[in-house]
């Protein structure tokens, strides 16, 4: 388990504490060191599965997690951070550092066409599948329930919600919405992997 | 080597349902096994797909409303300004049953098809021939 130098540790720290995600944000943004190690407990691990997605190994993703953090933090102390939205800035930078690293070494990062390396802003969202595979996604979803895909929009849509905070909205219990994200999931992987595009 | 972790261990994992112990039950895994590795990048490439299909199920929504209220008000700007035509213009003579009924003229059509000349009833003194030119 790798911990950072002001005492945040990495996957397996305890839950982060109850606080809104706005409030442990300009907490972090004034240098409260458990808002960090709240915030990291709660994300990194988006952090570590954004890389492995791309083609990191789960050691390699889990350093640079580790470095984009402290990267974070270093920018915090040095008053260059004004704006703190968790988890895309962190994804930004750890994408950034493995780019980096994959010129250093000749690996190969799964990046998406008209990646622009000059402008972090597209990383989240970029586009790894082609229109007619969204398309296809689309139908898929039209043919689950309505809470179905409210669940399934509010888990992987922009609102970076916990499955905690989607069962509360939605009334469900995080076990059920758990439960309904892996029948979409399992809906949508099957429409993906039949002609092996992801 | 231990038996090759599930797909819903794999799948929990990346989707966060996992609990610590069961995290690092699948690292401990993941690092000395290449094809569960493997596995673990794959369901963590849907993540992003995922993401990018919600992010476009988003879209649609938002845009459609947008577009129906600028139909809207569009066409309520044209049903004000027809209405204020309709009251501003003063009031047309009865239409003589016969005129009204006979055809109207057609313009006559030069075999050269960029210029076409047309007979204009004119207010004044007759008629005036008028050629347009695209």
């Amino acid at each position: 388990m790798a911990t950072l130098p002001l005492g945040i540790t990495l996957l397996g720290a305890p839950a982060a504490t109850a606080a809104p995600q706005s409030d442990l944000a300009d907490r972090a943004l004034r240098g409260d060191e458990a808002a960090w190690n709240a915030l990291v407990a709660k994300h990194n691990q988006r952090v570590v599965v954004a890389l492995l997605g791309r083609g990191l190994g789960l050691e390699r993703a889990k350093d640079i997690a580790q470095e984009a953090w402290l990267r974070l933090l270093e920018q915090q102390r040095a008053g260059r951070l004004r704006e703190l939205r968790l988890p895309q800035l962190a994804i930004t930078q750890a994408t950034f550092l493995a780019l980096d690293d994959q010129r250093k070494n000749g690996r190969t990062l799964a990046l998406a066409d008209g990646f622009d390396a000059a402008d972090p802003a597209p990383l989240p969202s970029q586009q790894l599948i082609g229109e007619e595979q969204l398309a296809r996604a689309q139908r898929v979803l039209a043919k689950c329930s309505p809470s179905a895909r409210k669940v399934f929009s509010l888990v992987y849509g922009g609102g970076n919600l916990s499955h905690a905070d989607v069962a509360s909205r939605v009334g469900l219990s995080v076990q059920r919405v758990r439960q309904i994200v892996c029948e979409v999931r399992k809906e949508l992987r099957r429409e993906f992997e039949e002609d092996g595009d992801v | 080597m231990s038996e090759h972790l599930s797909r819903e261990a794999l799948e929990g994992y990346v989707i966060g349902s996992l609990d610590e112990a069961e995290c690092a039950r699948v690292e401990a895994h993941v690092t000395r096994c290449a094809a569960c590795e493997a596995r673990l990048q794959h369901e963590a490439s849907l993540e992003l797909a995922f993401t990018q299909v919600a992010a476009r199920a988003e879209e649609k929504p938002r845009r459609a409303p947008r577009y129906a209220a600028s139909a809207v008000a569009f066409g309520g700007v044209l049903a004000f300004a027809a209405a204020m035509v309709l009251w501003l213009t003063p009031r047309a003579e009865p239409i003589d049953a016969r005129s009204a009924s006979e055809p109207q003229a057609i313009p006559e059509m030069n075999a050269d098809a960029s210029t076409a000349t047309a007979q204009l009833d004119s207010p004044g003194d007759g008629a005036v021939r008028s050629t347009i030119r695209d």
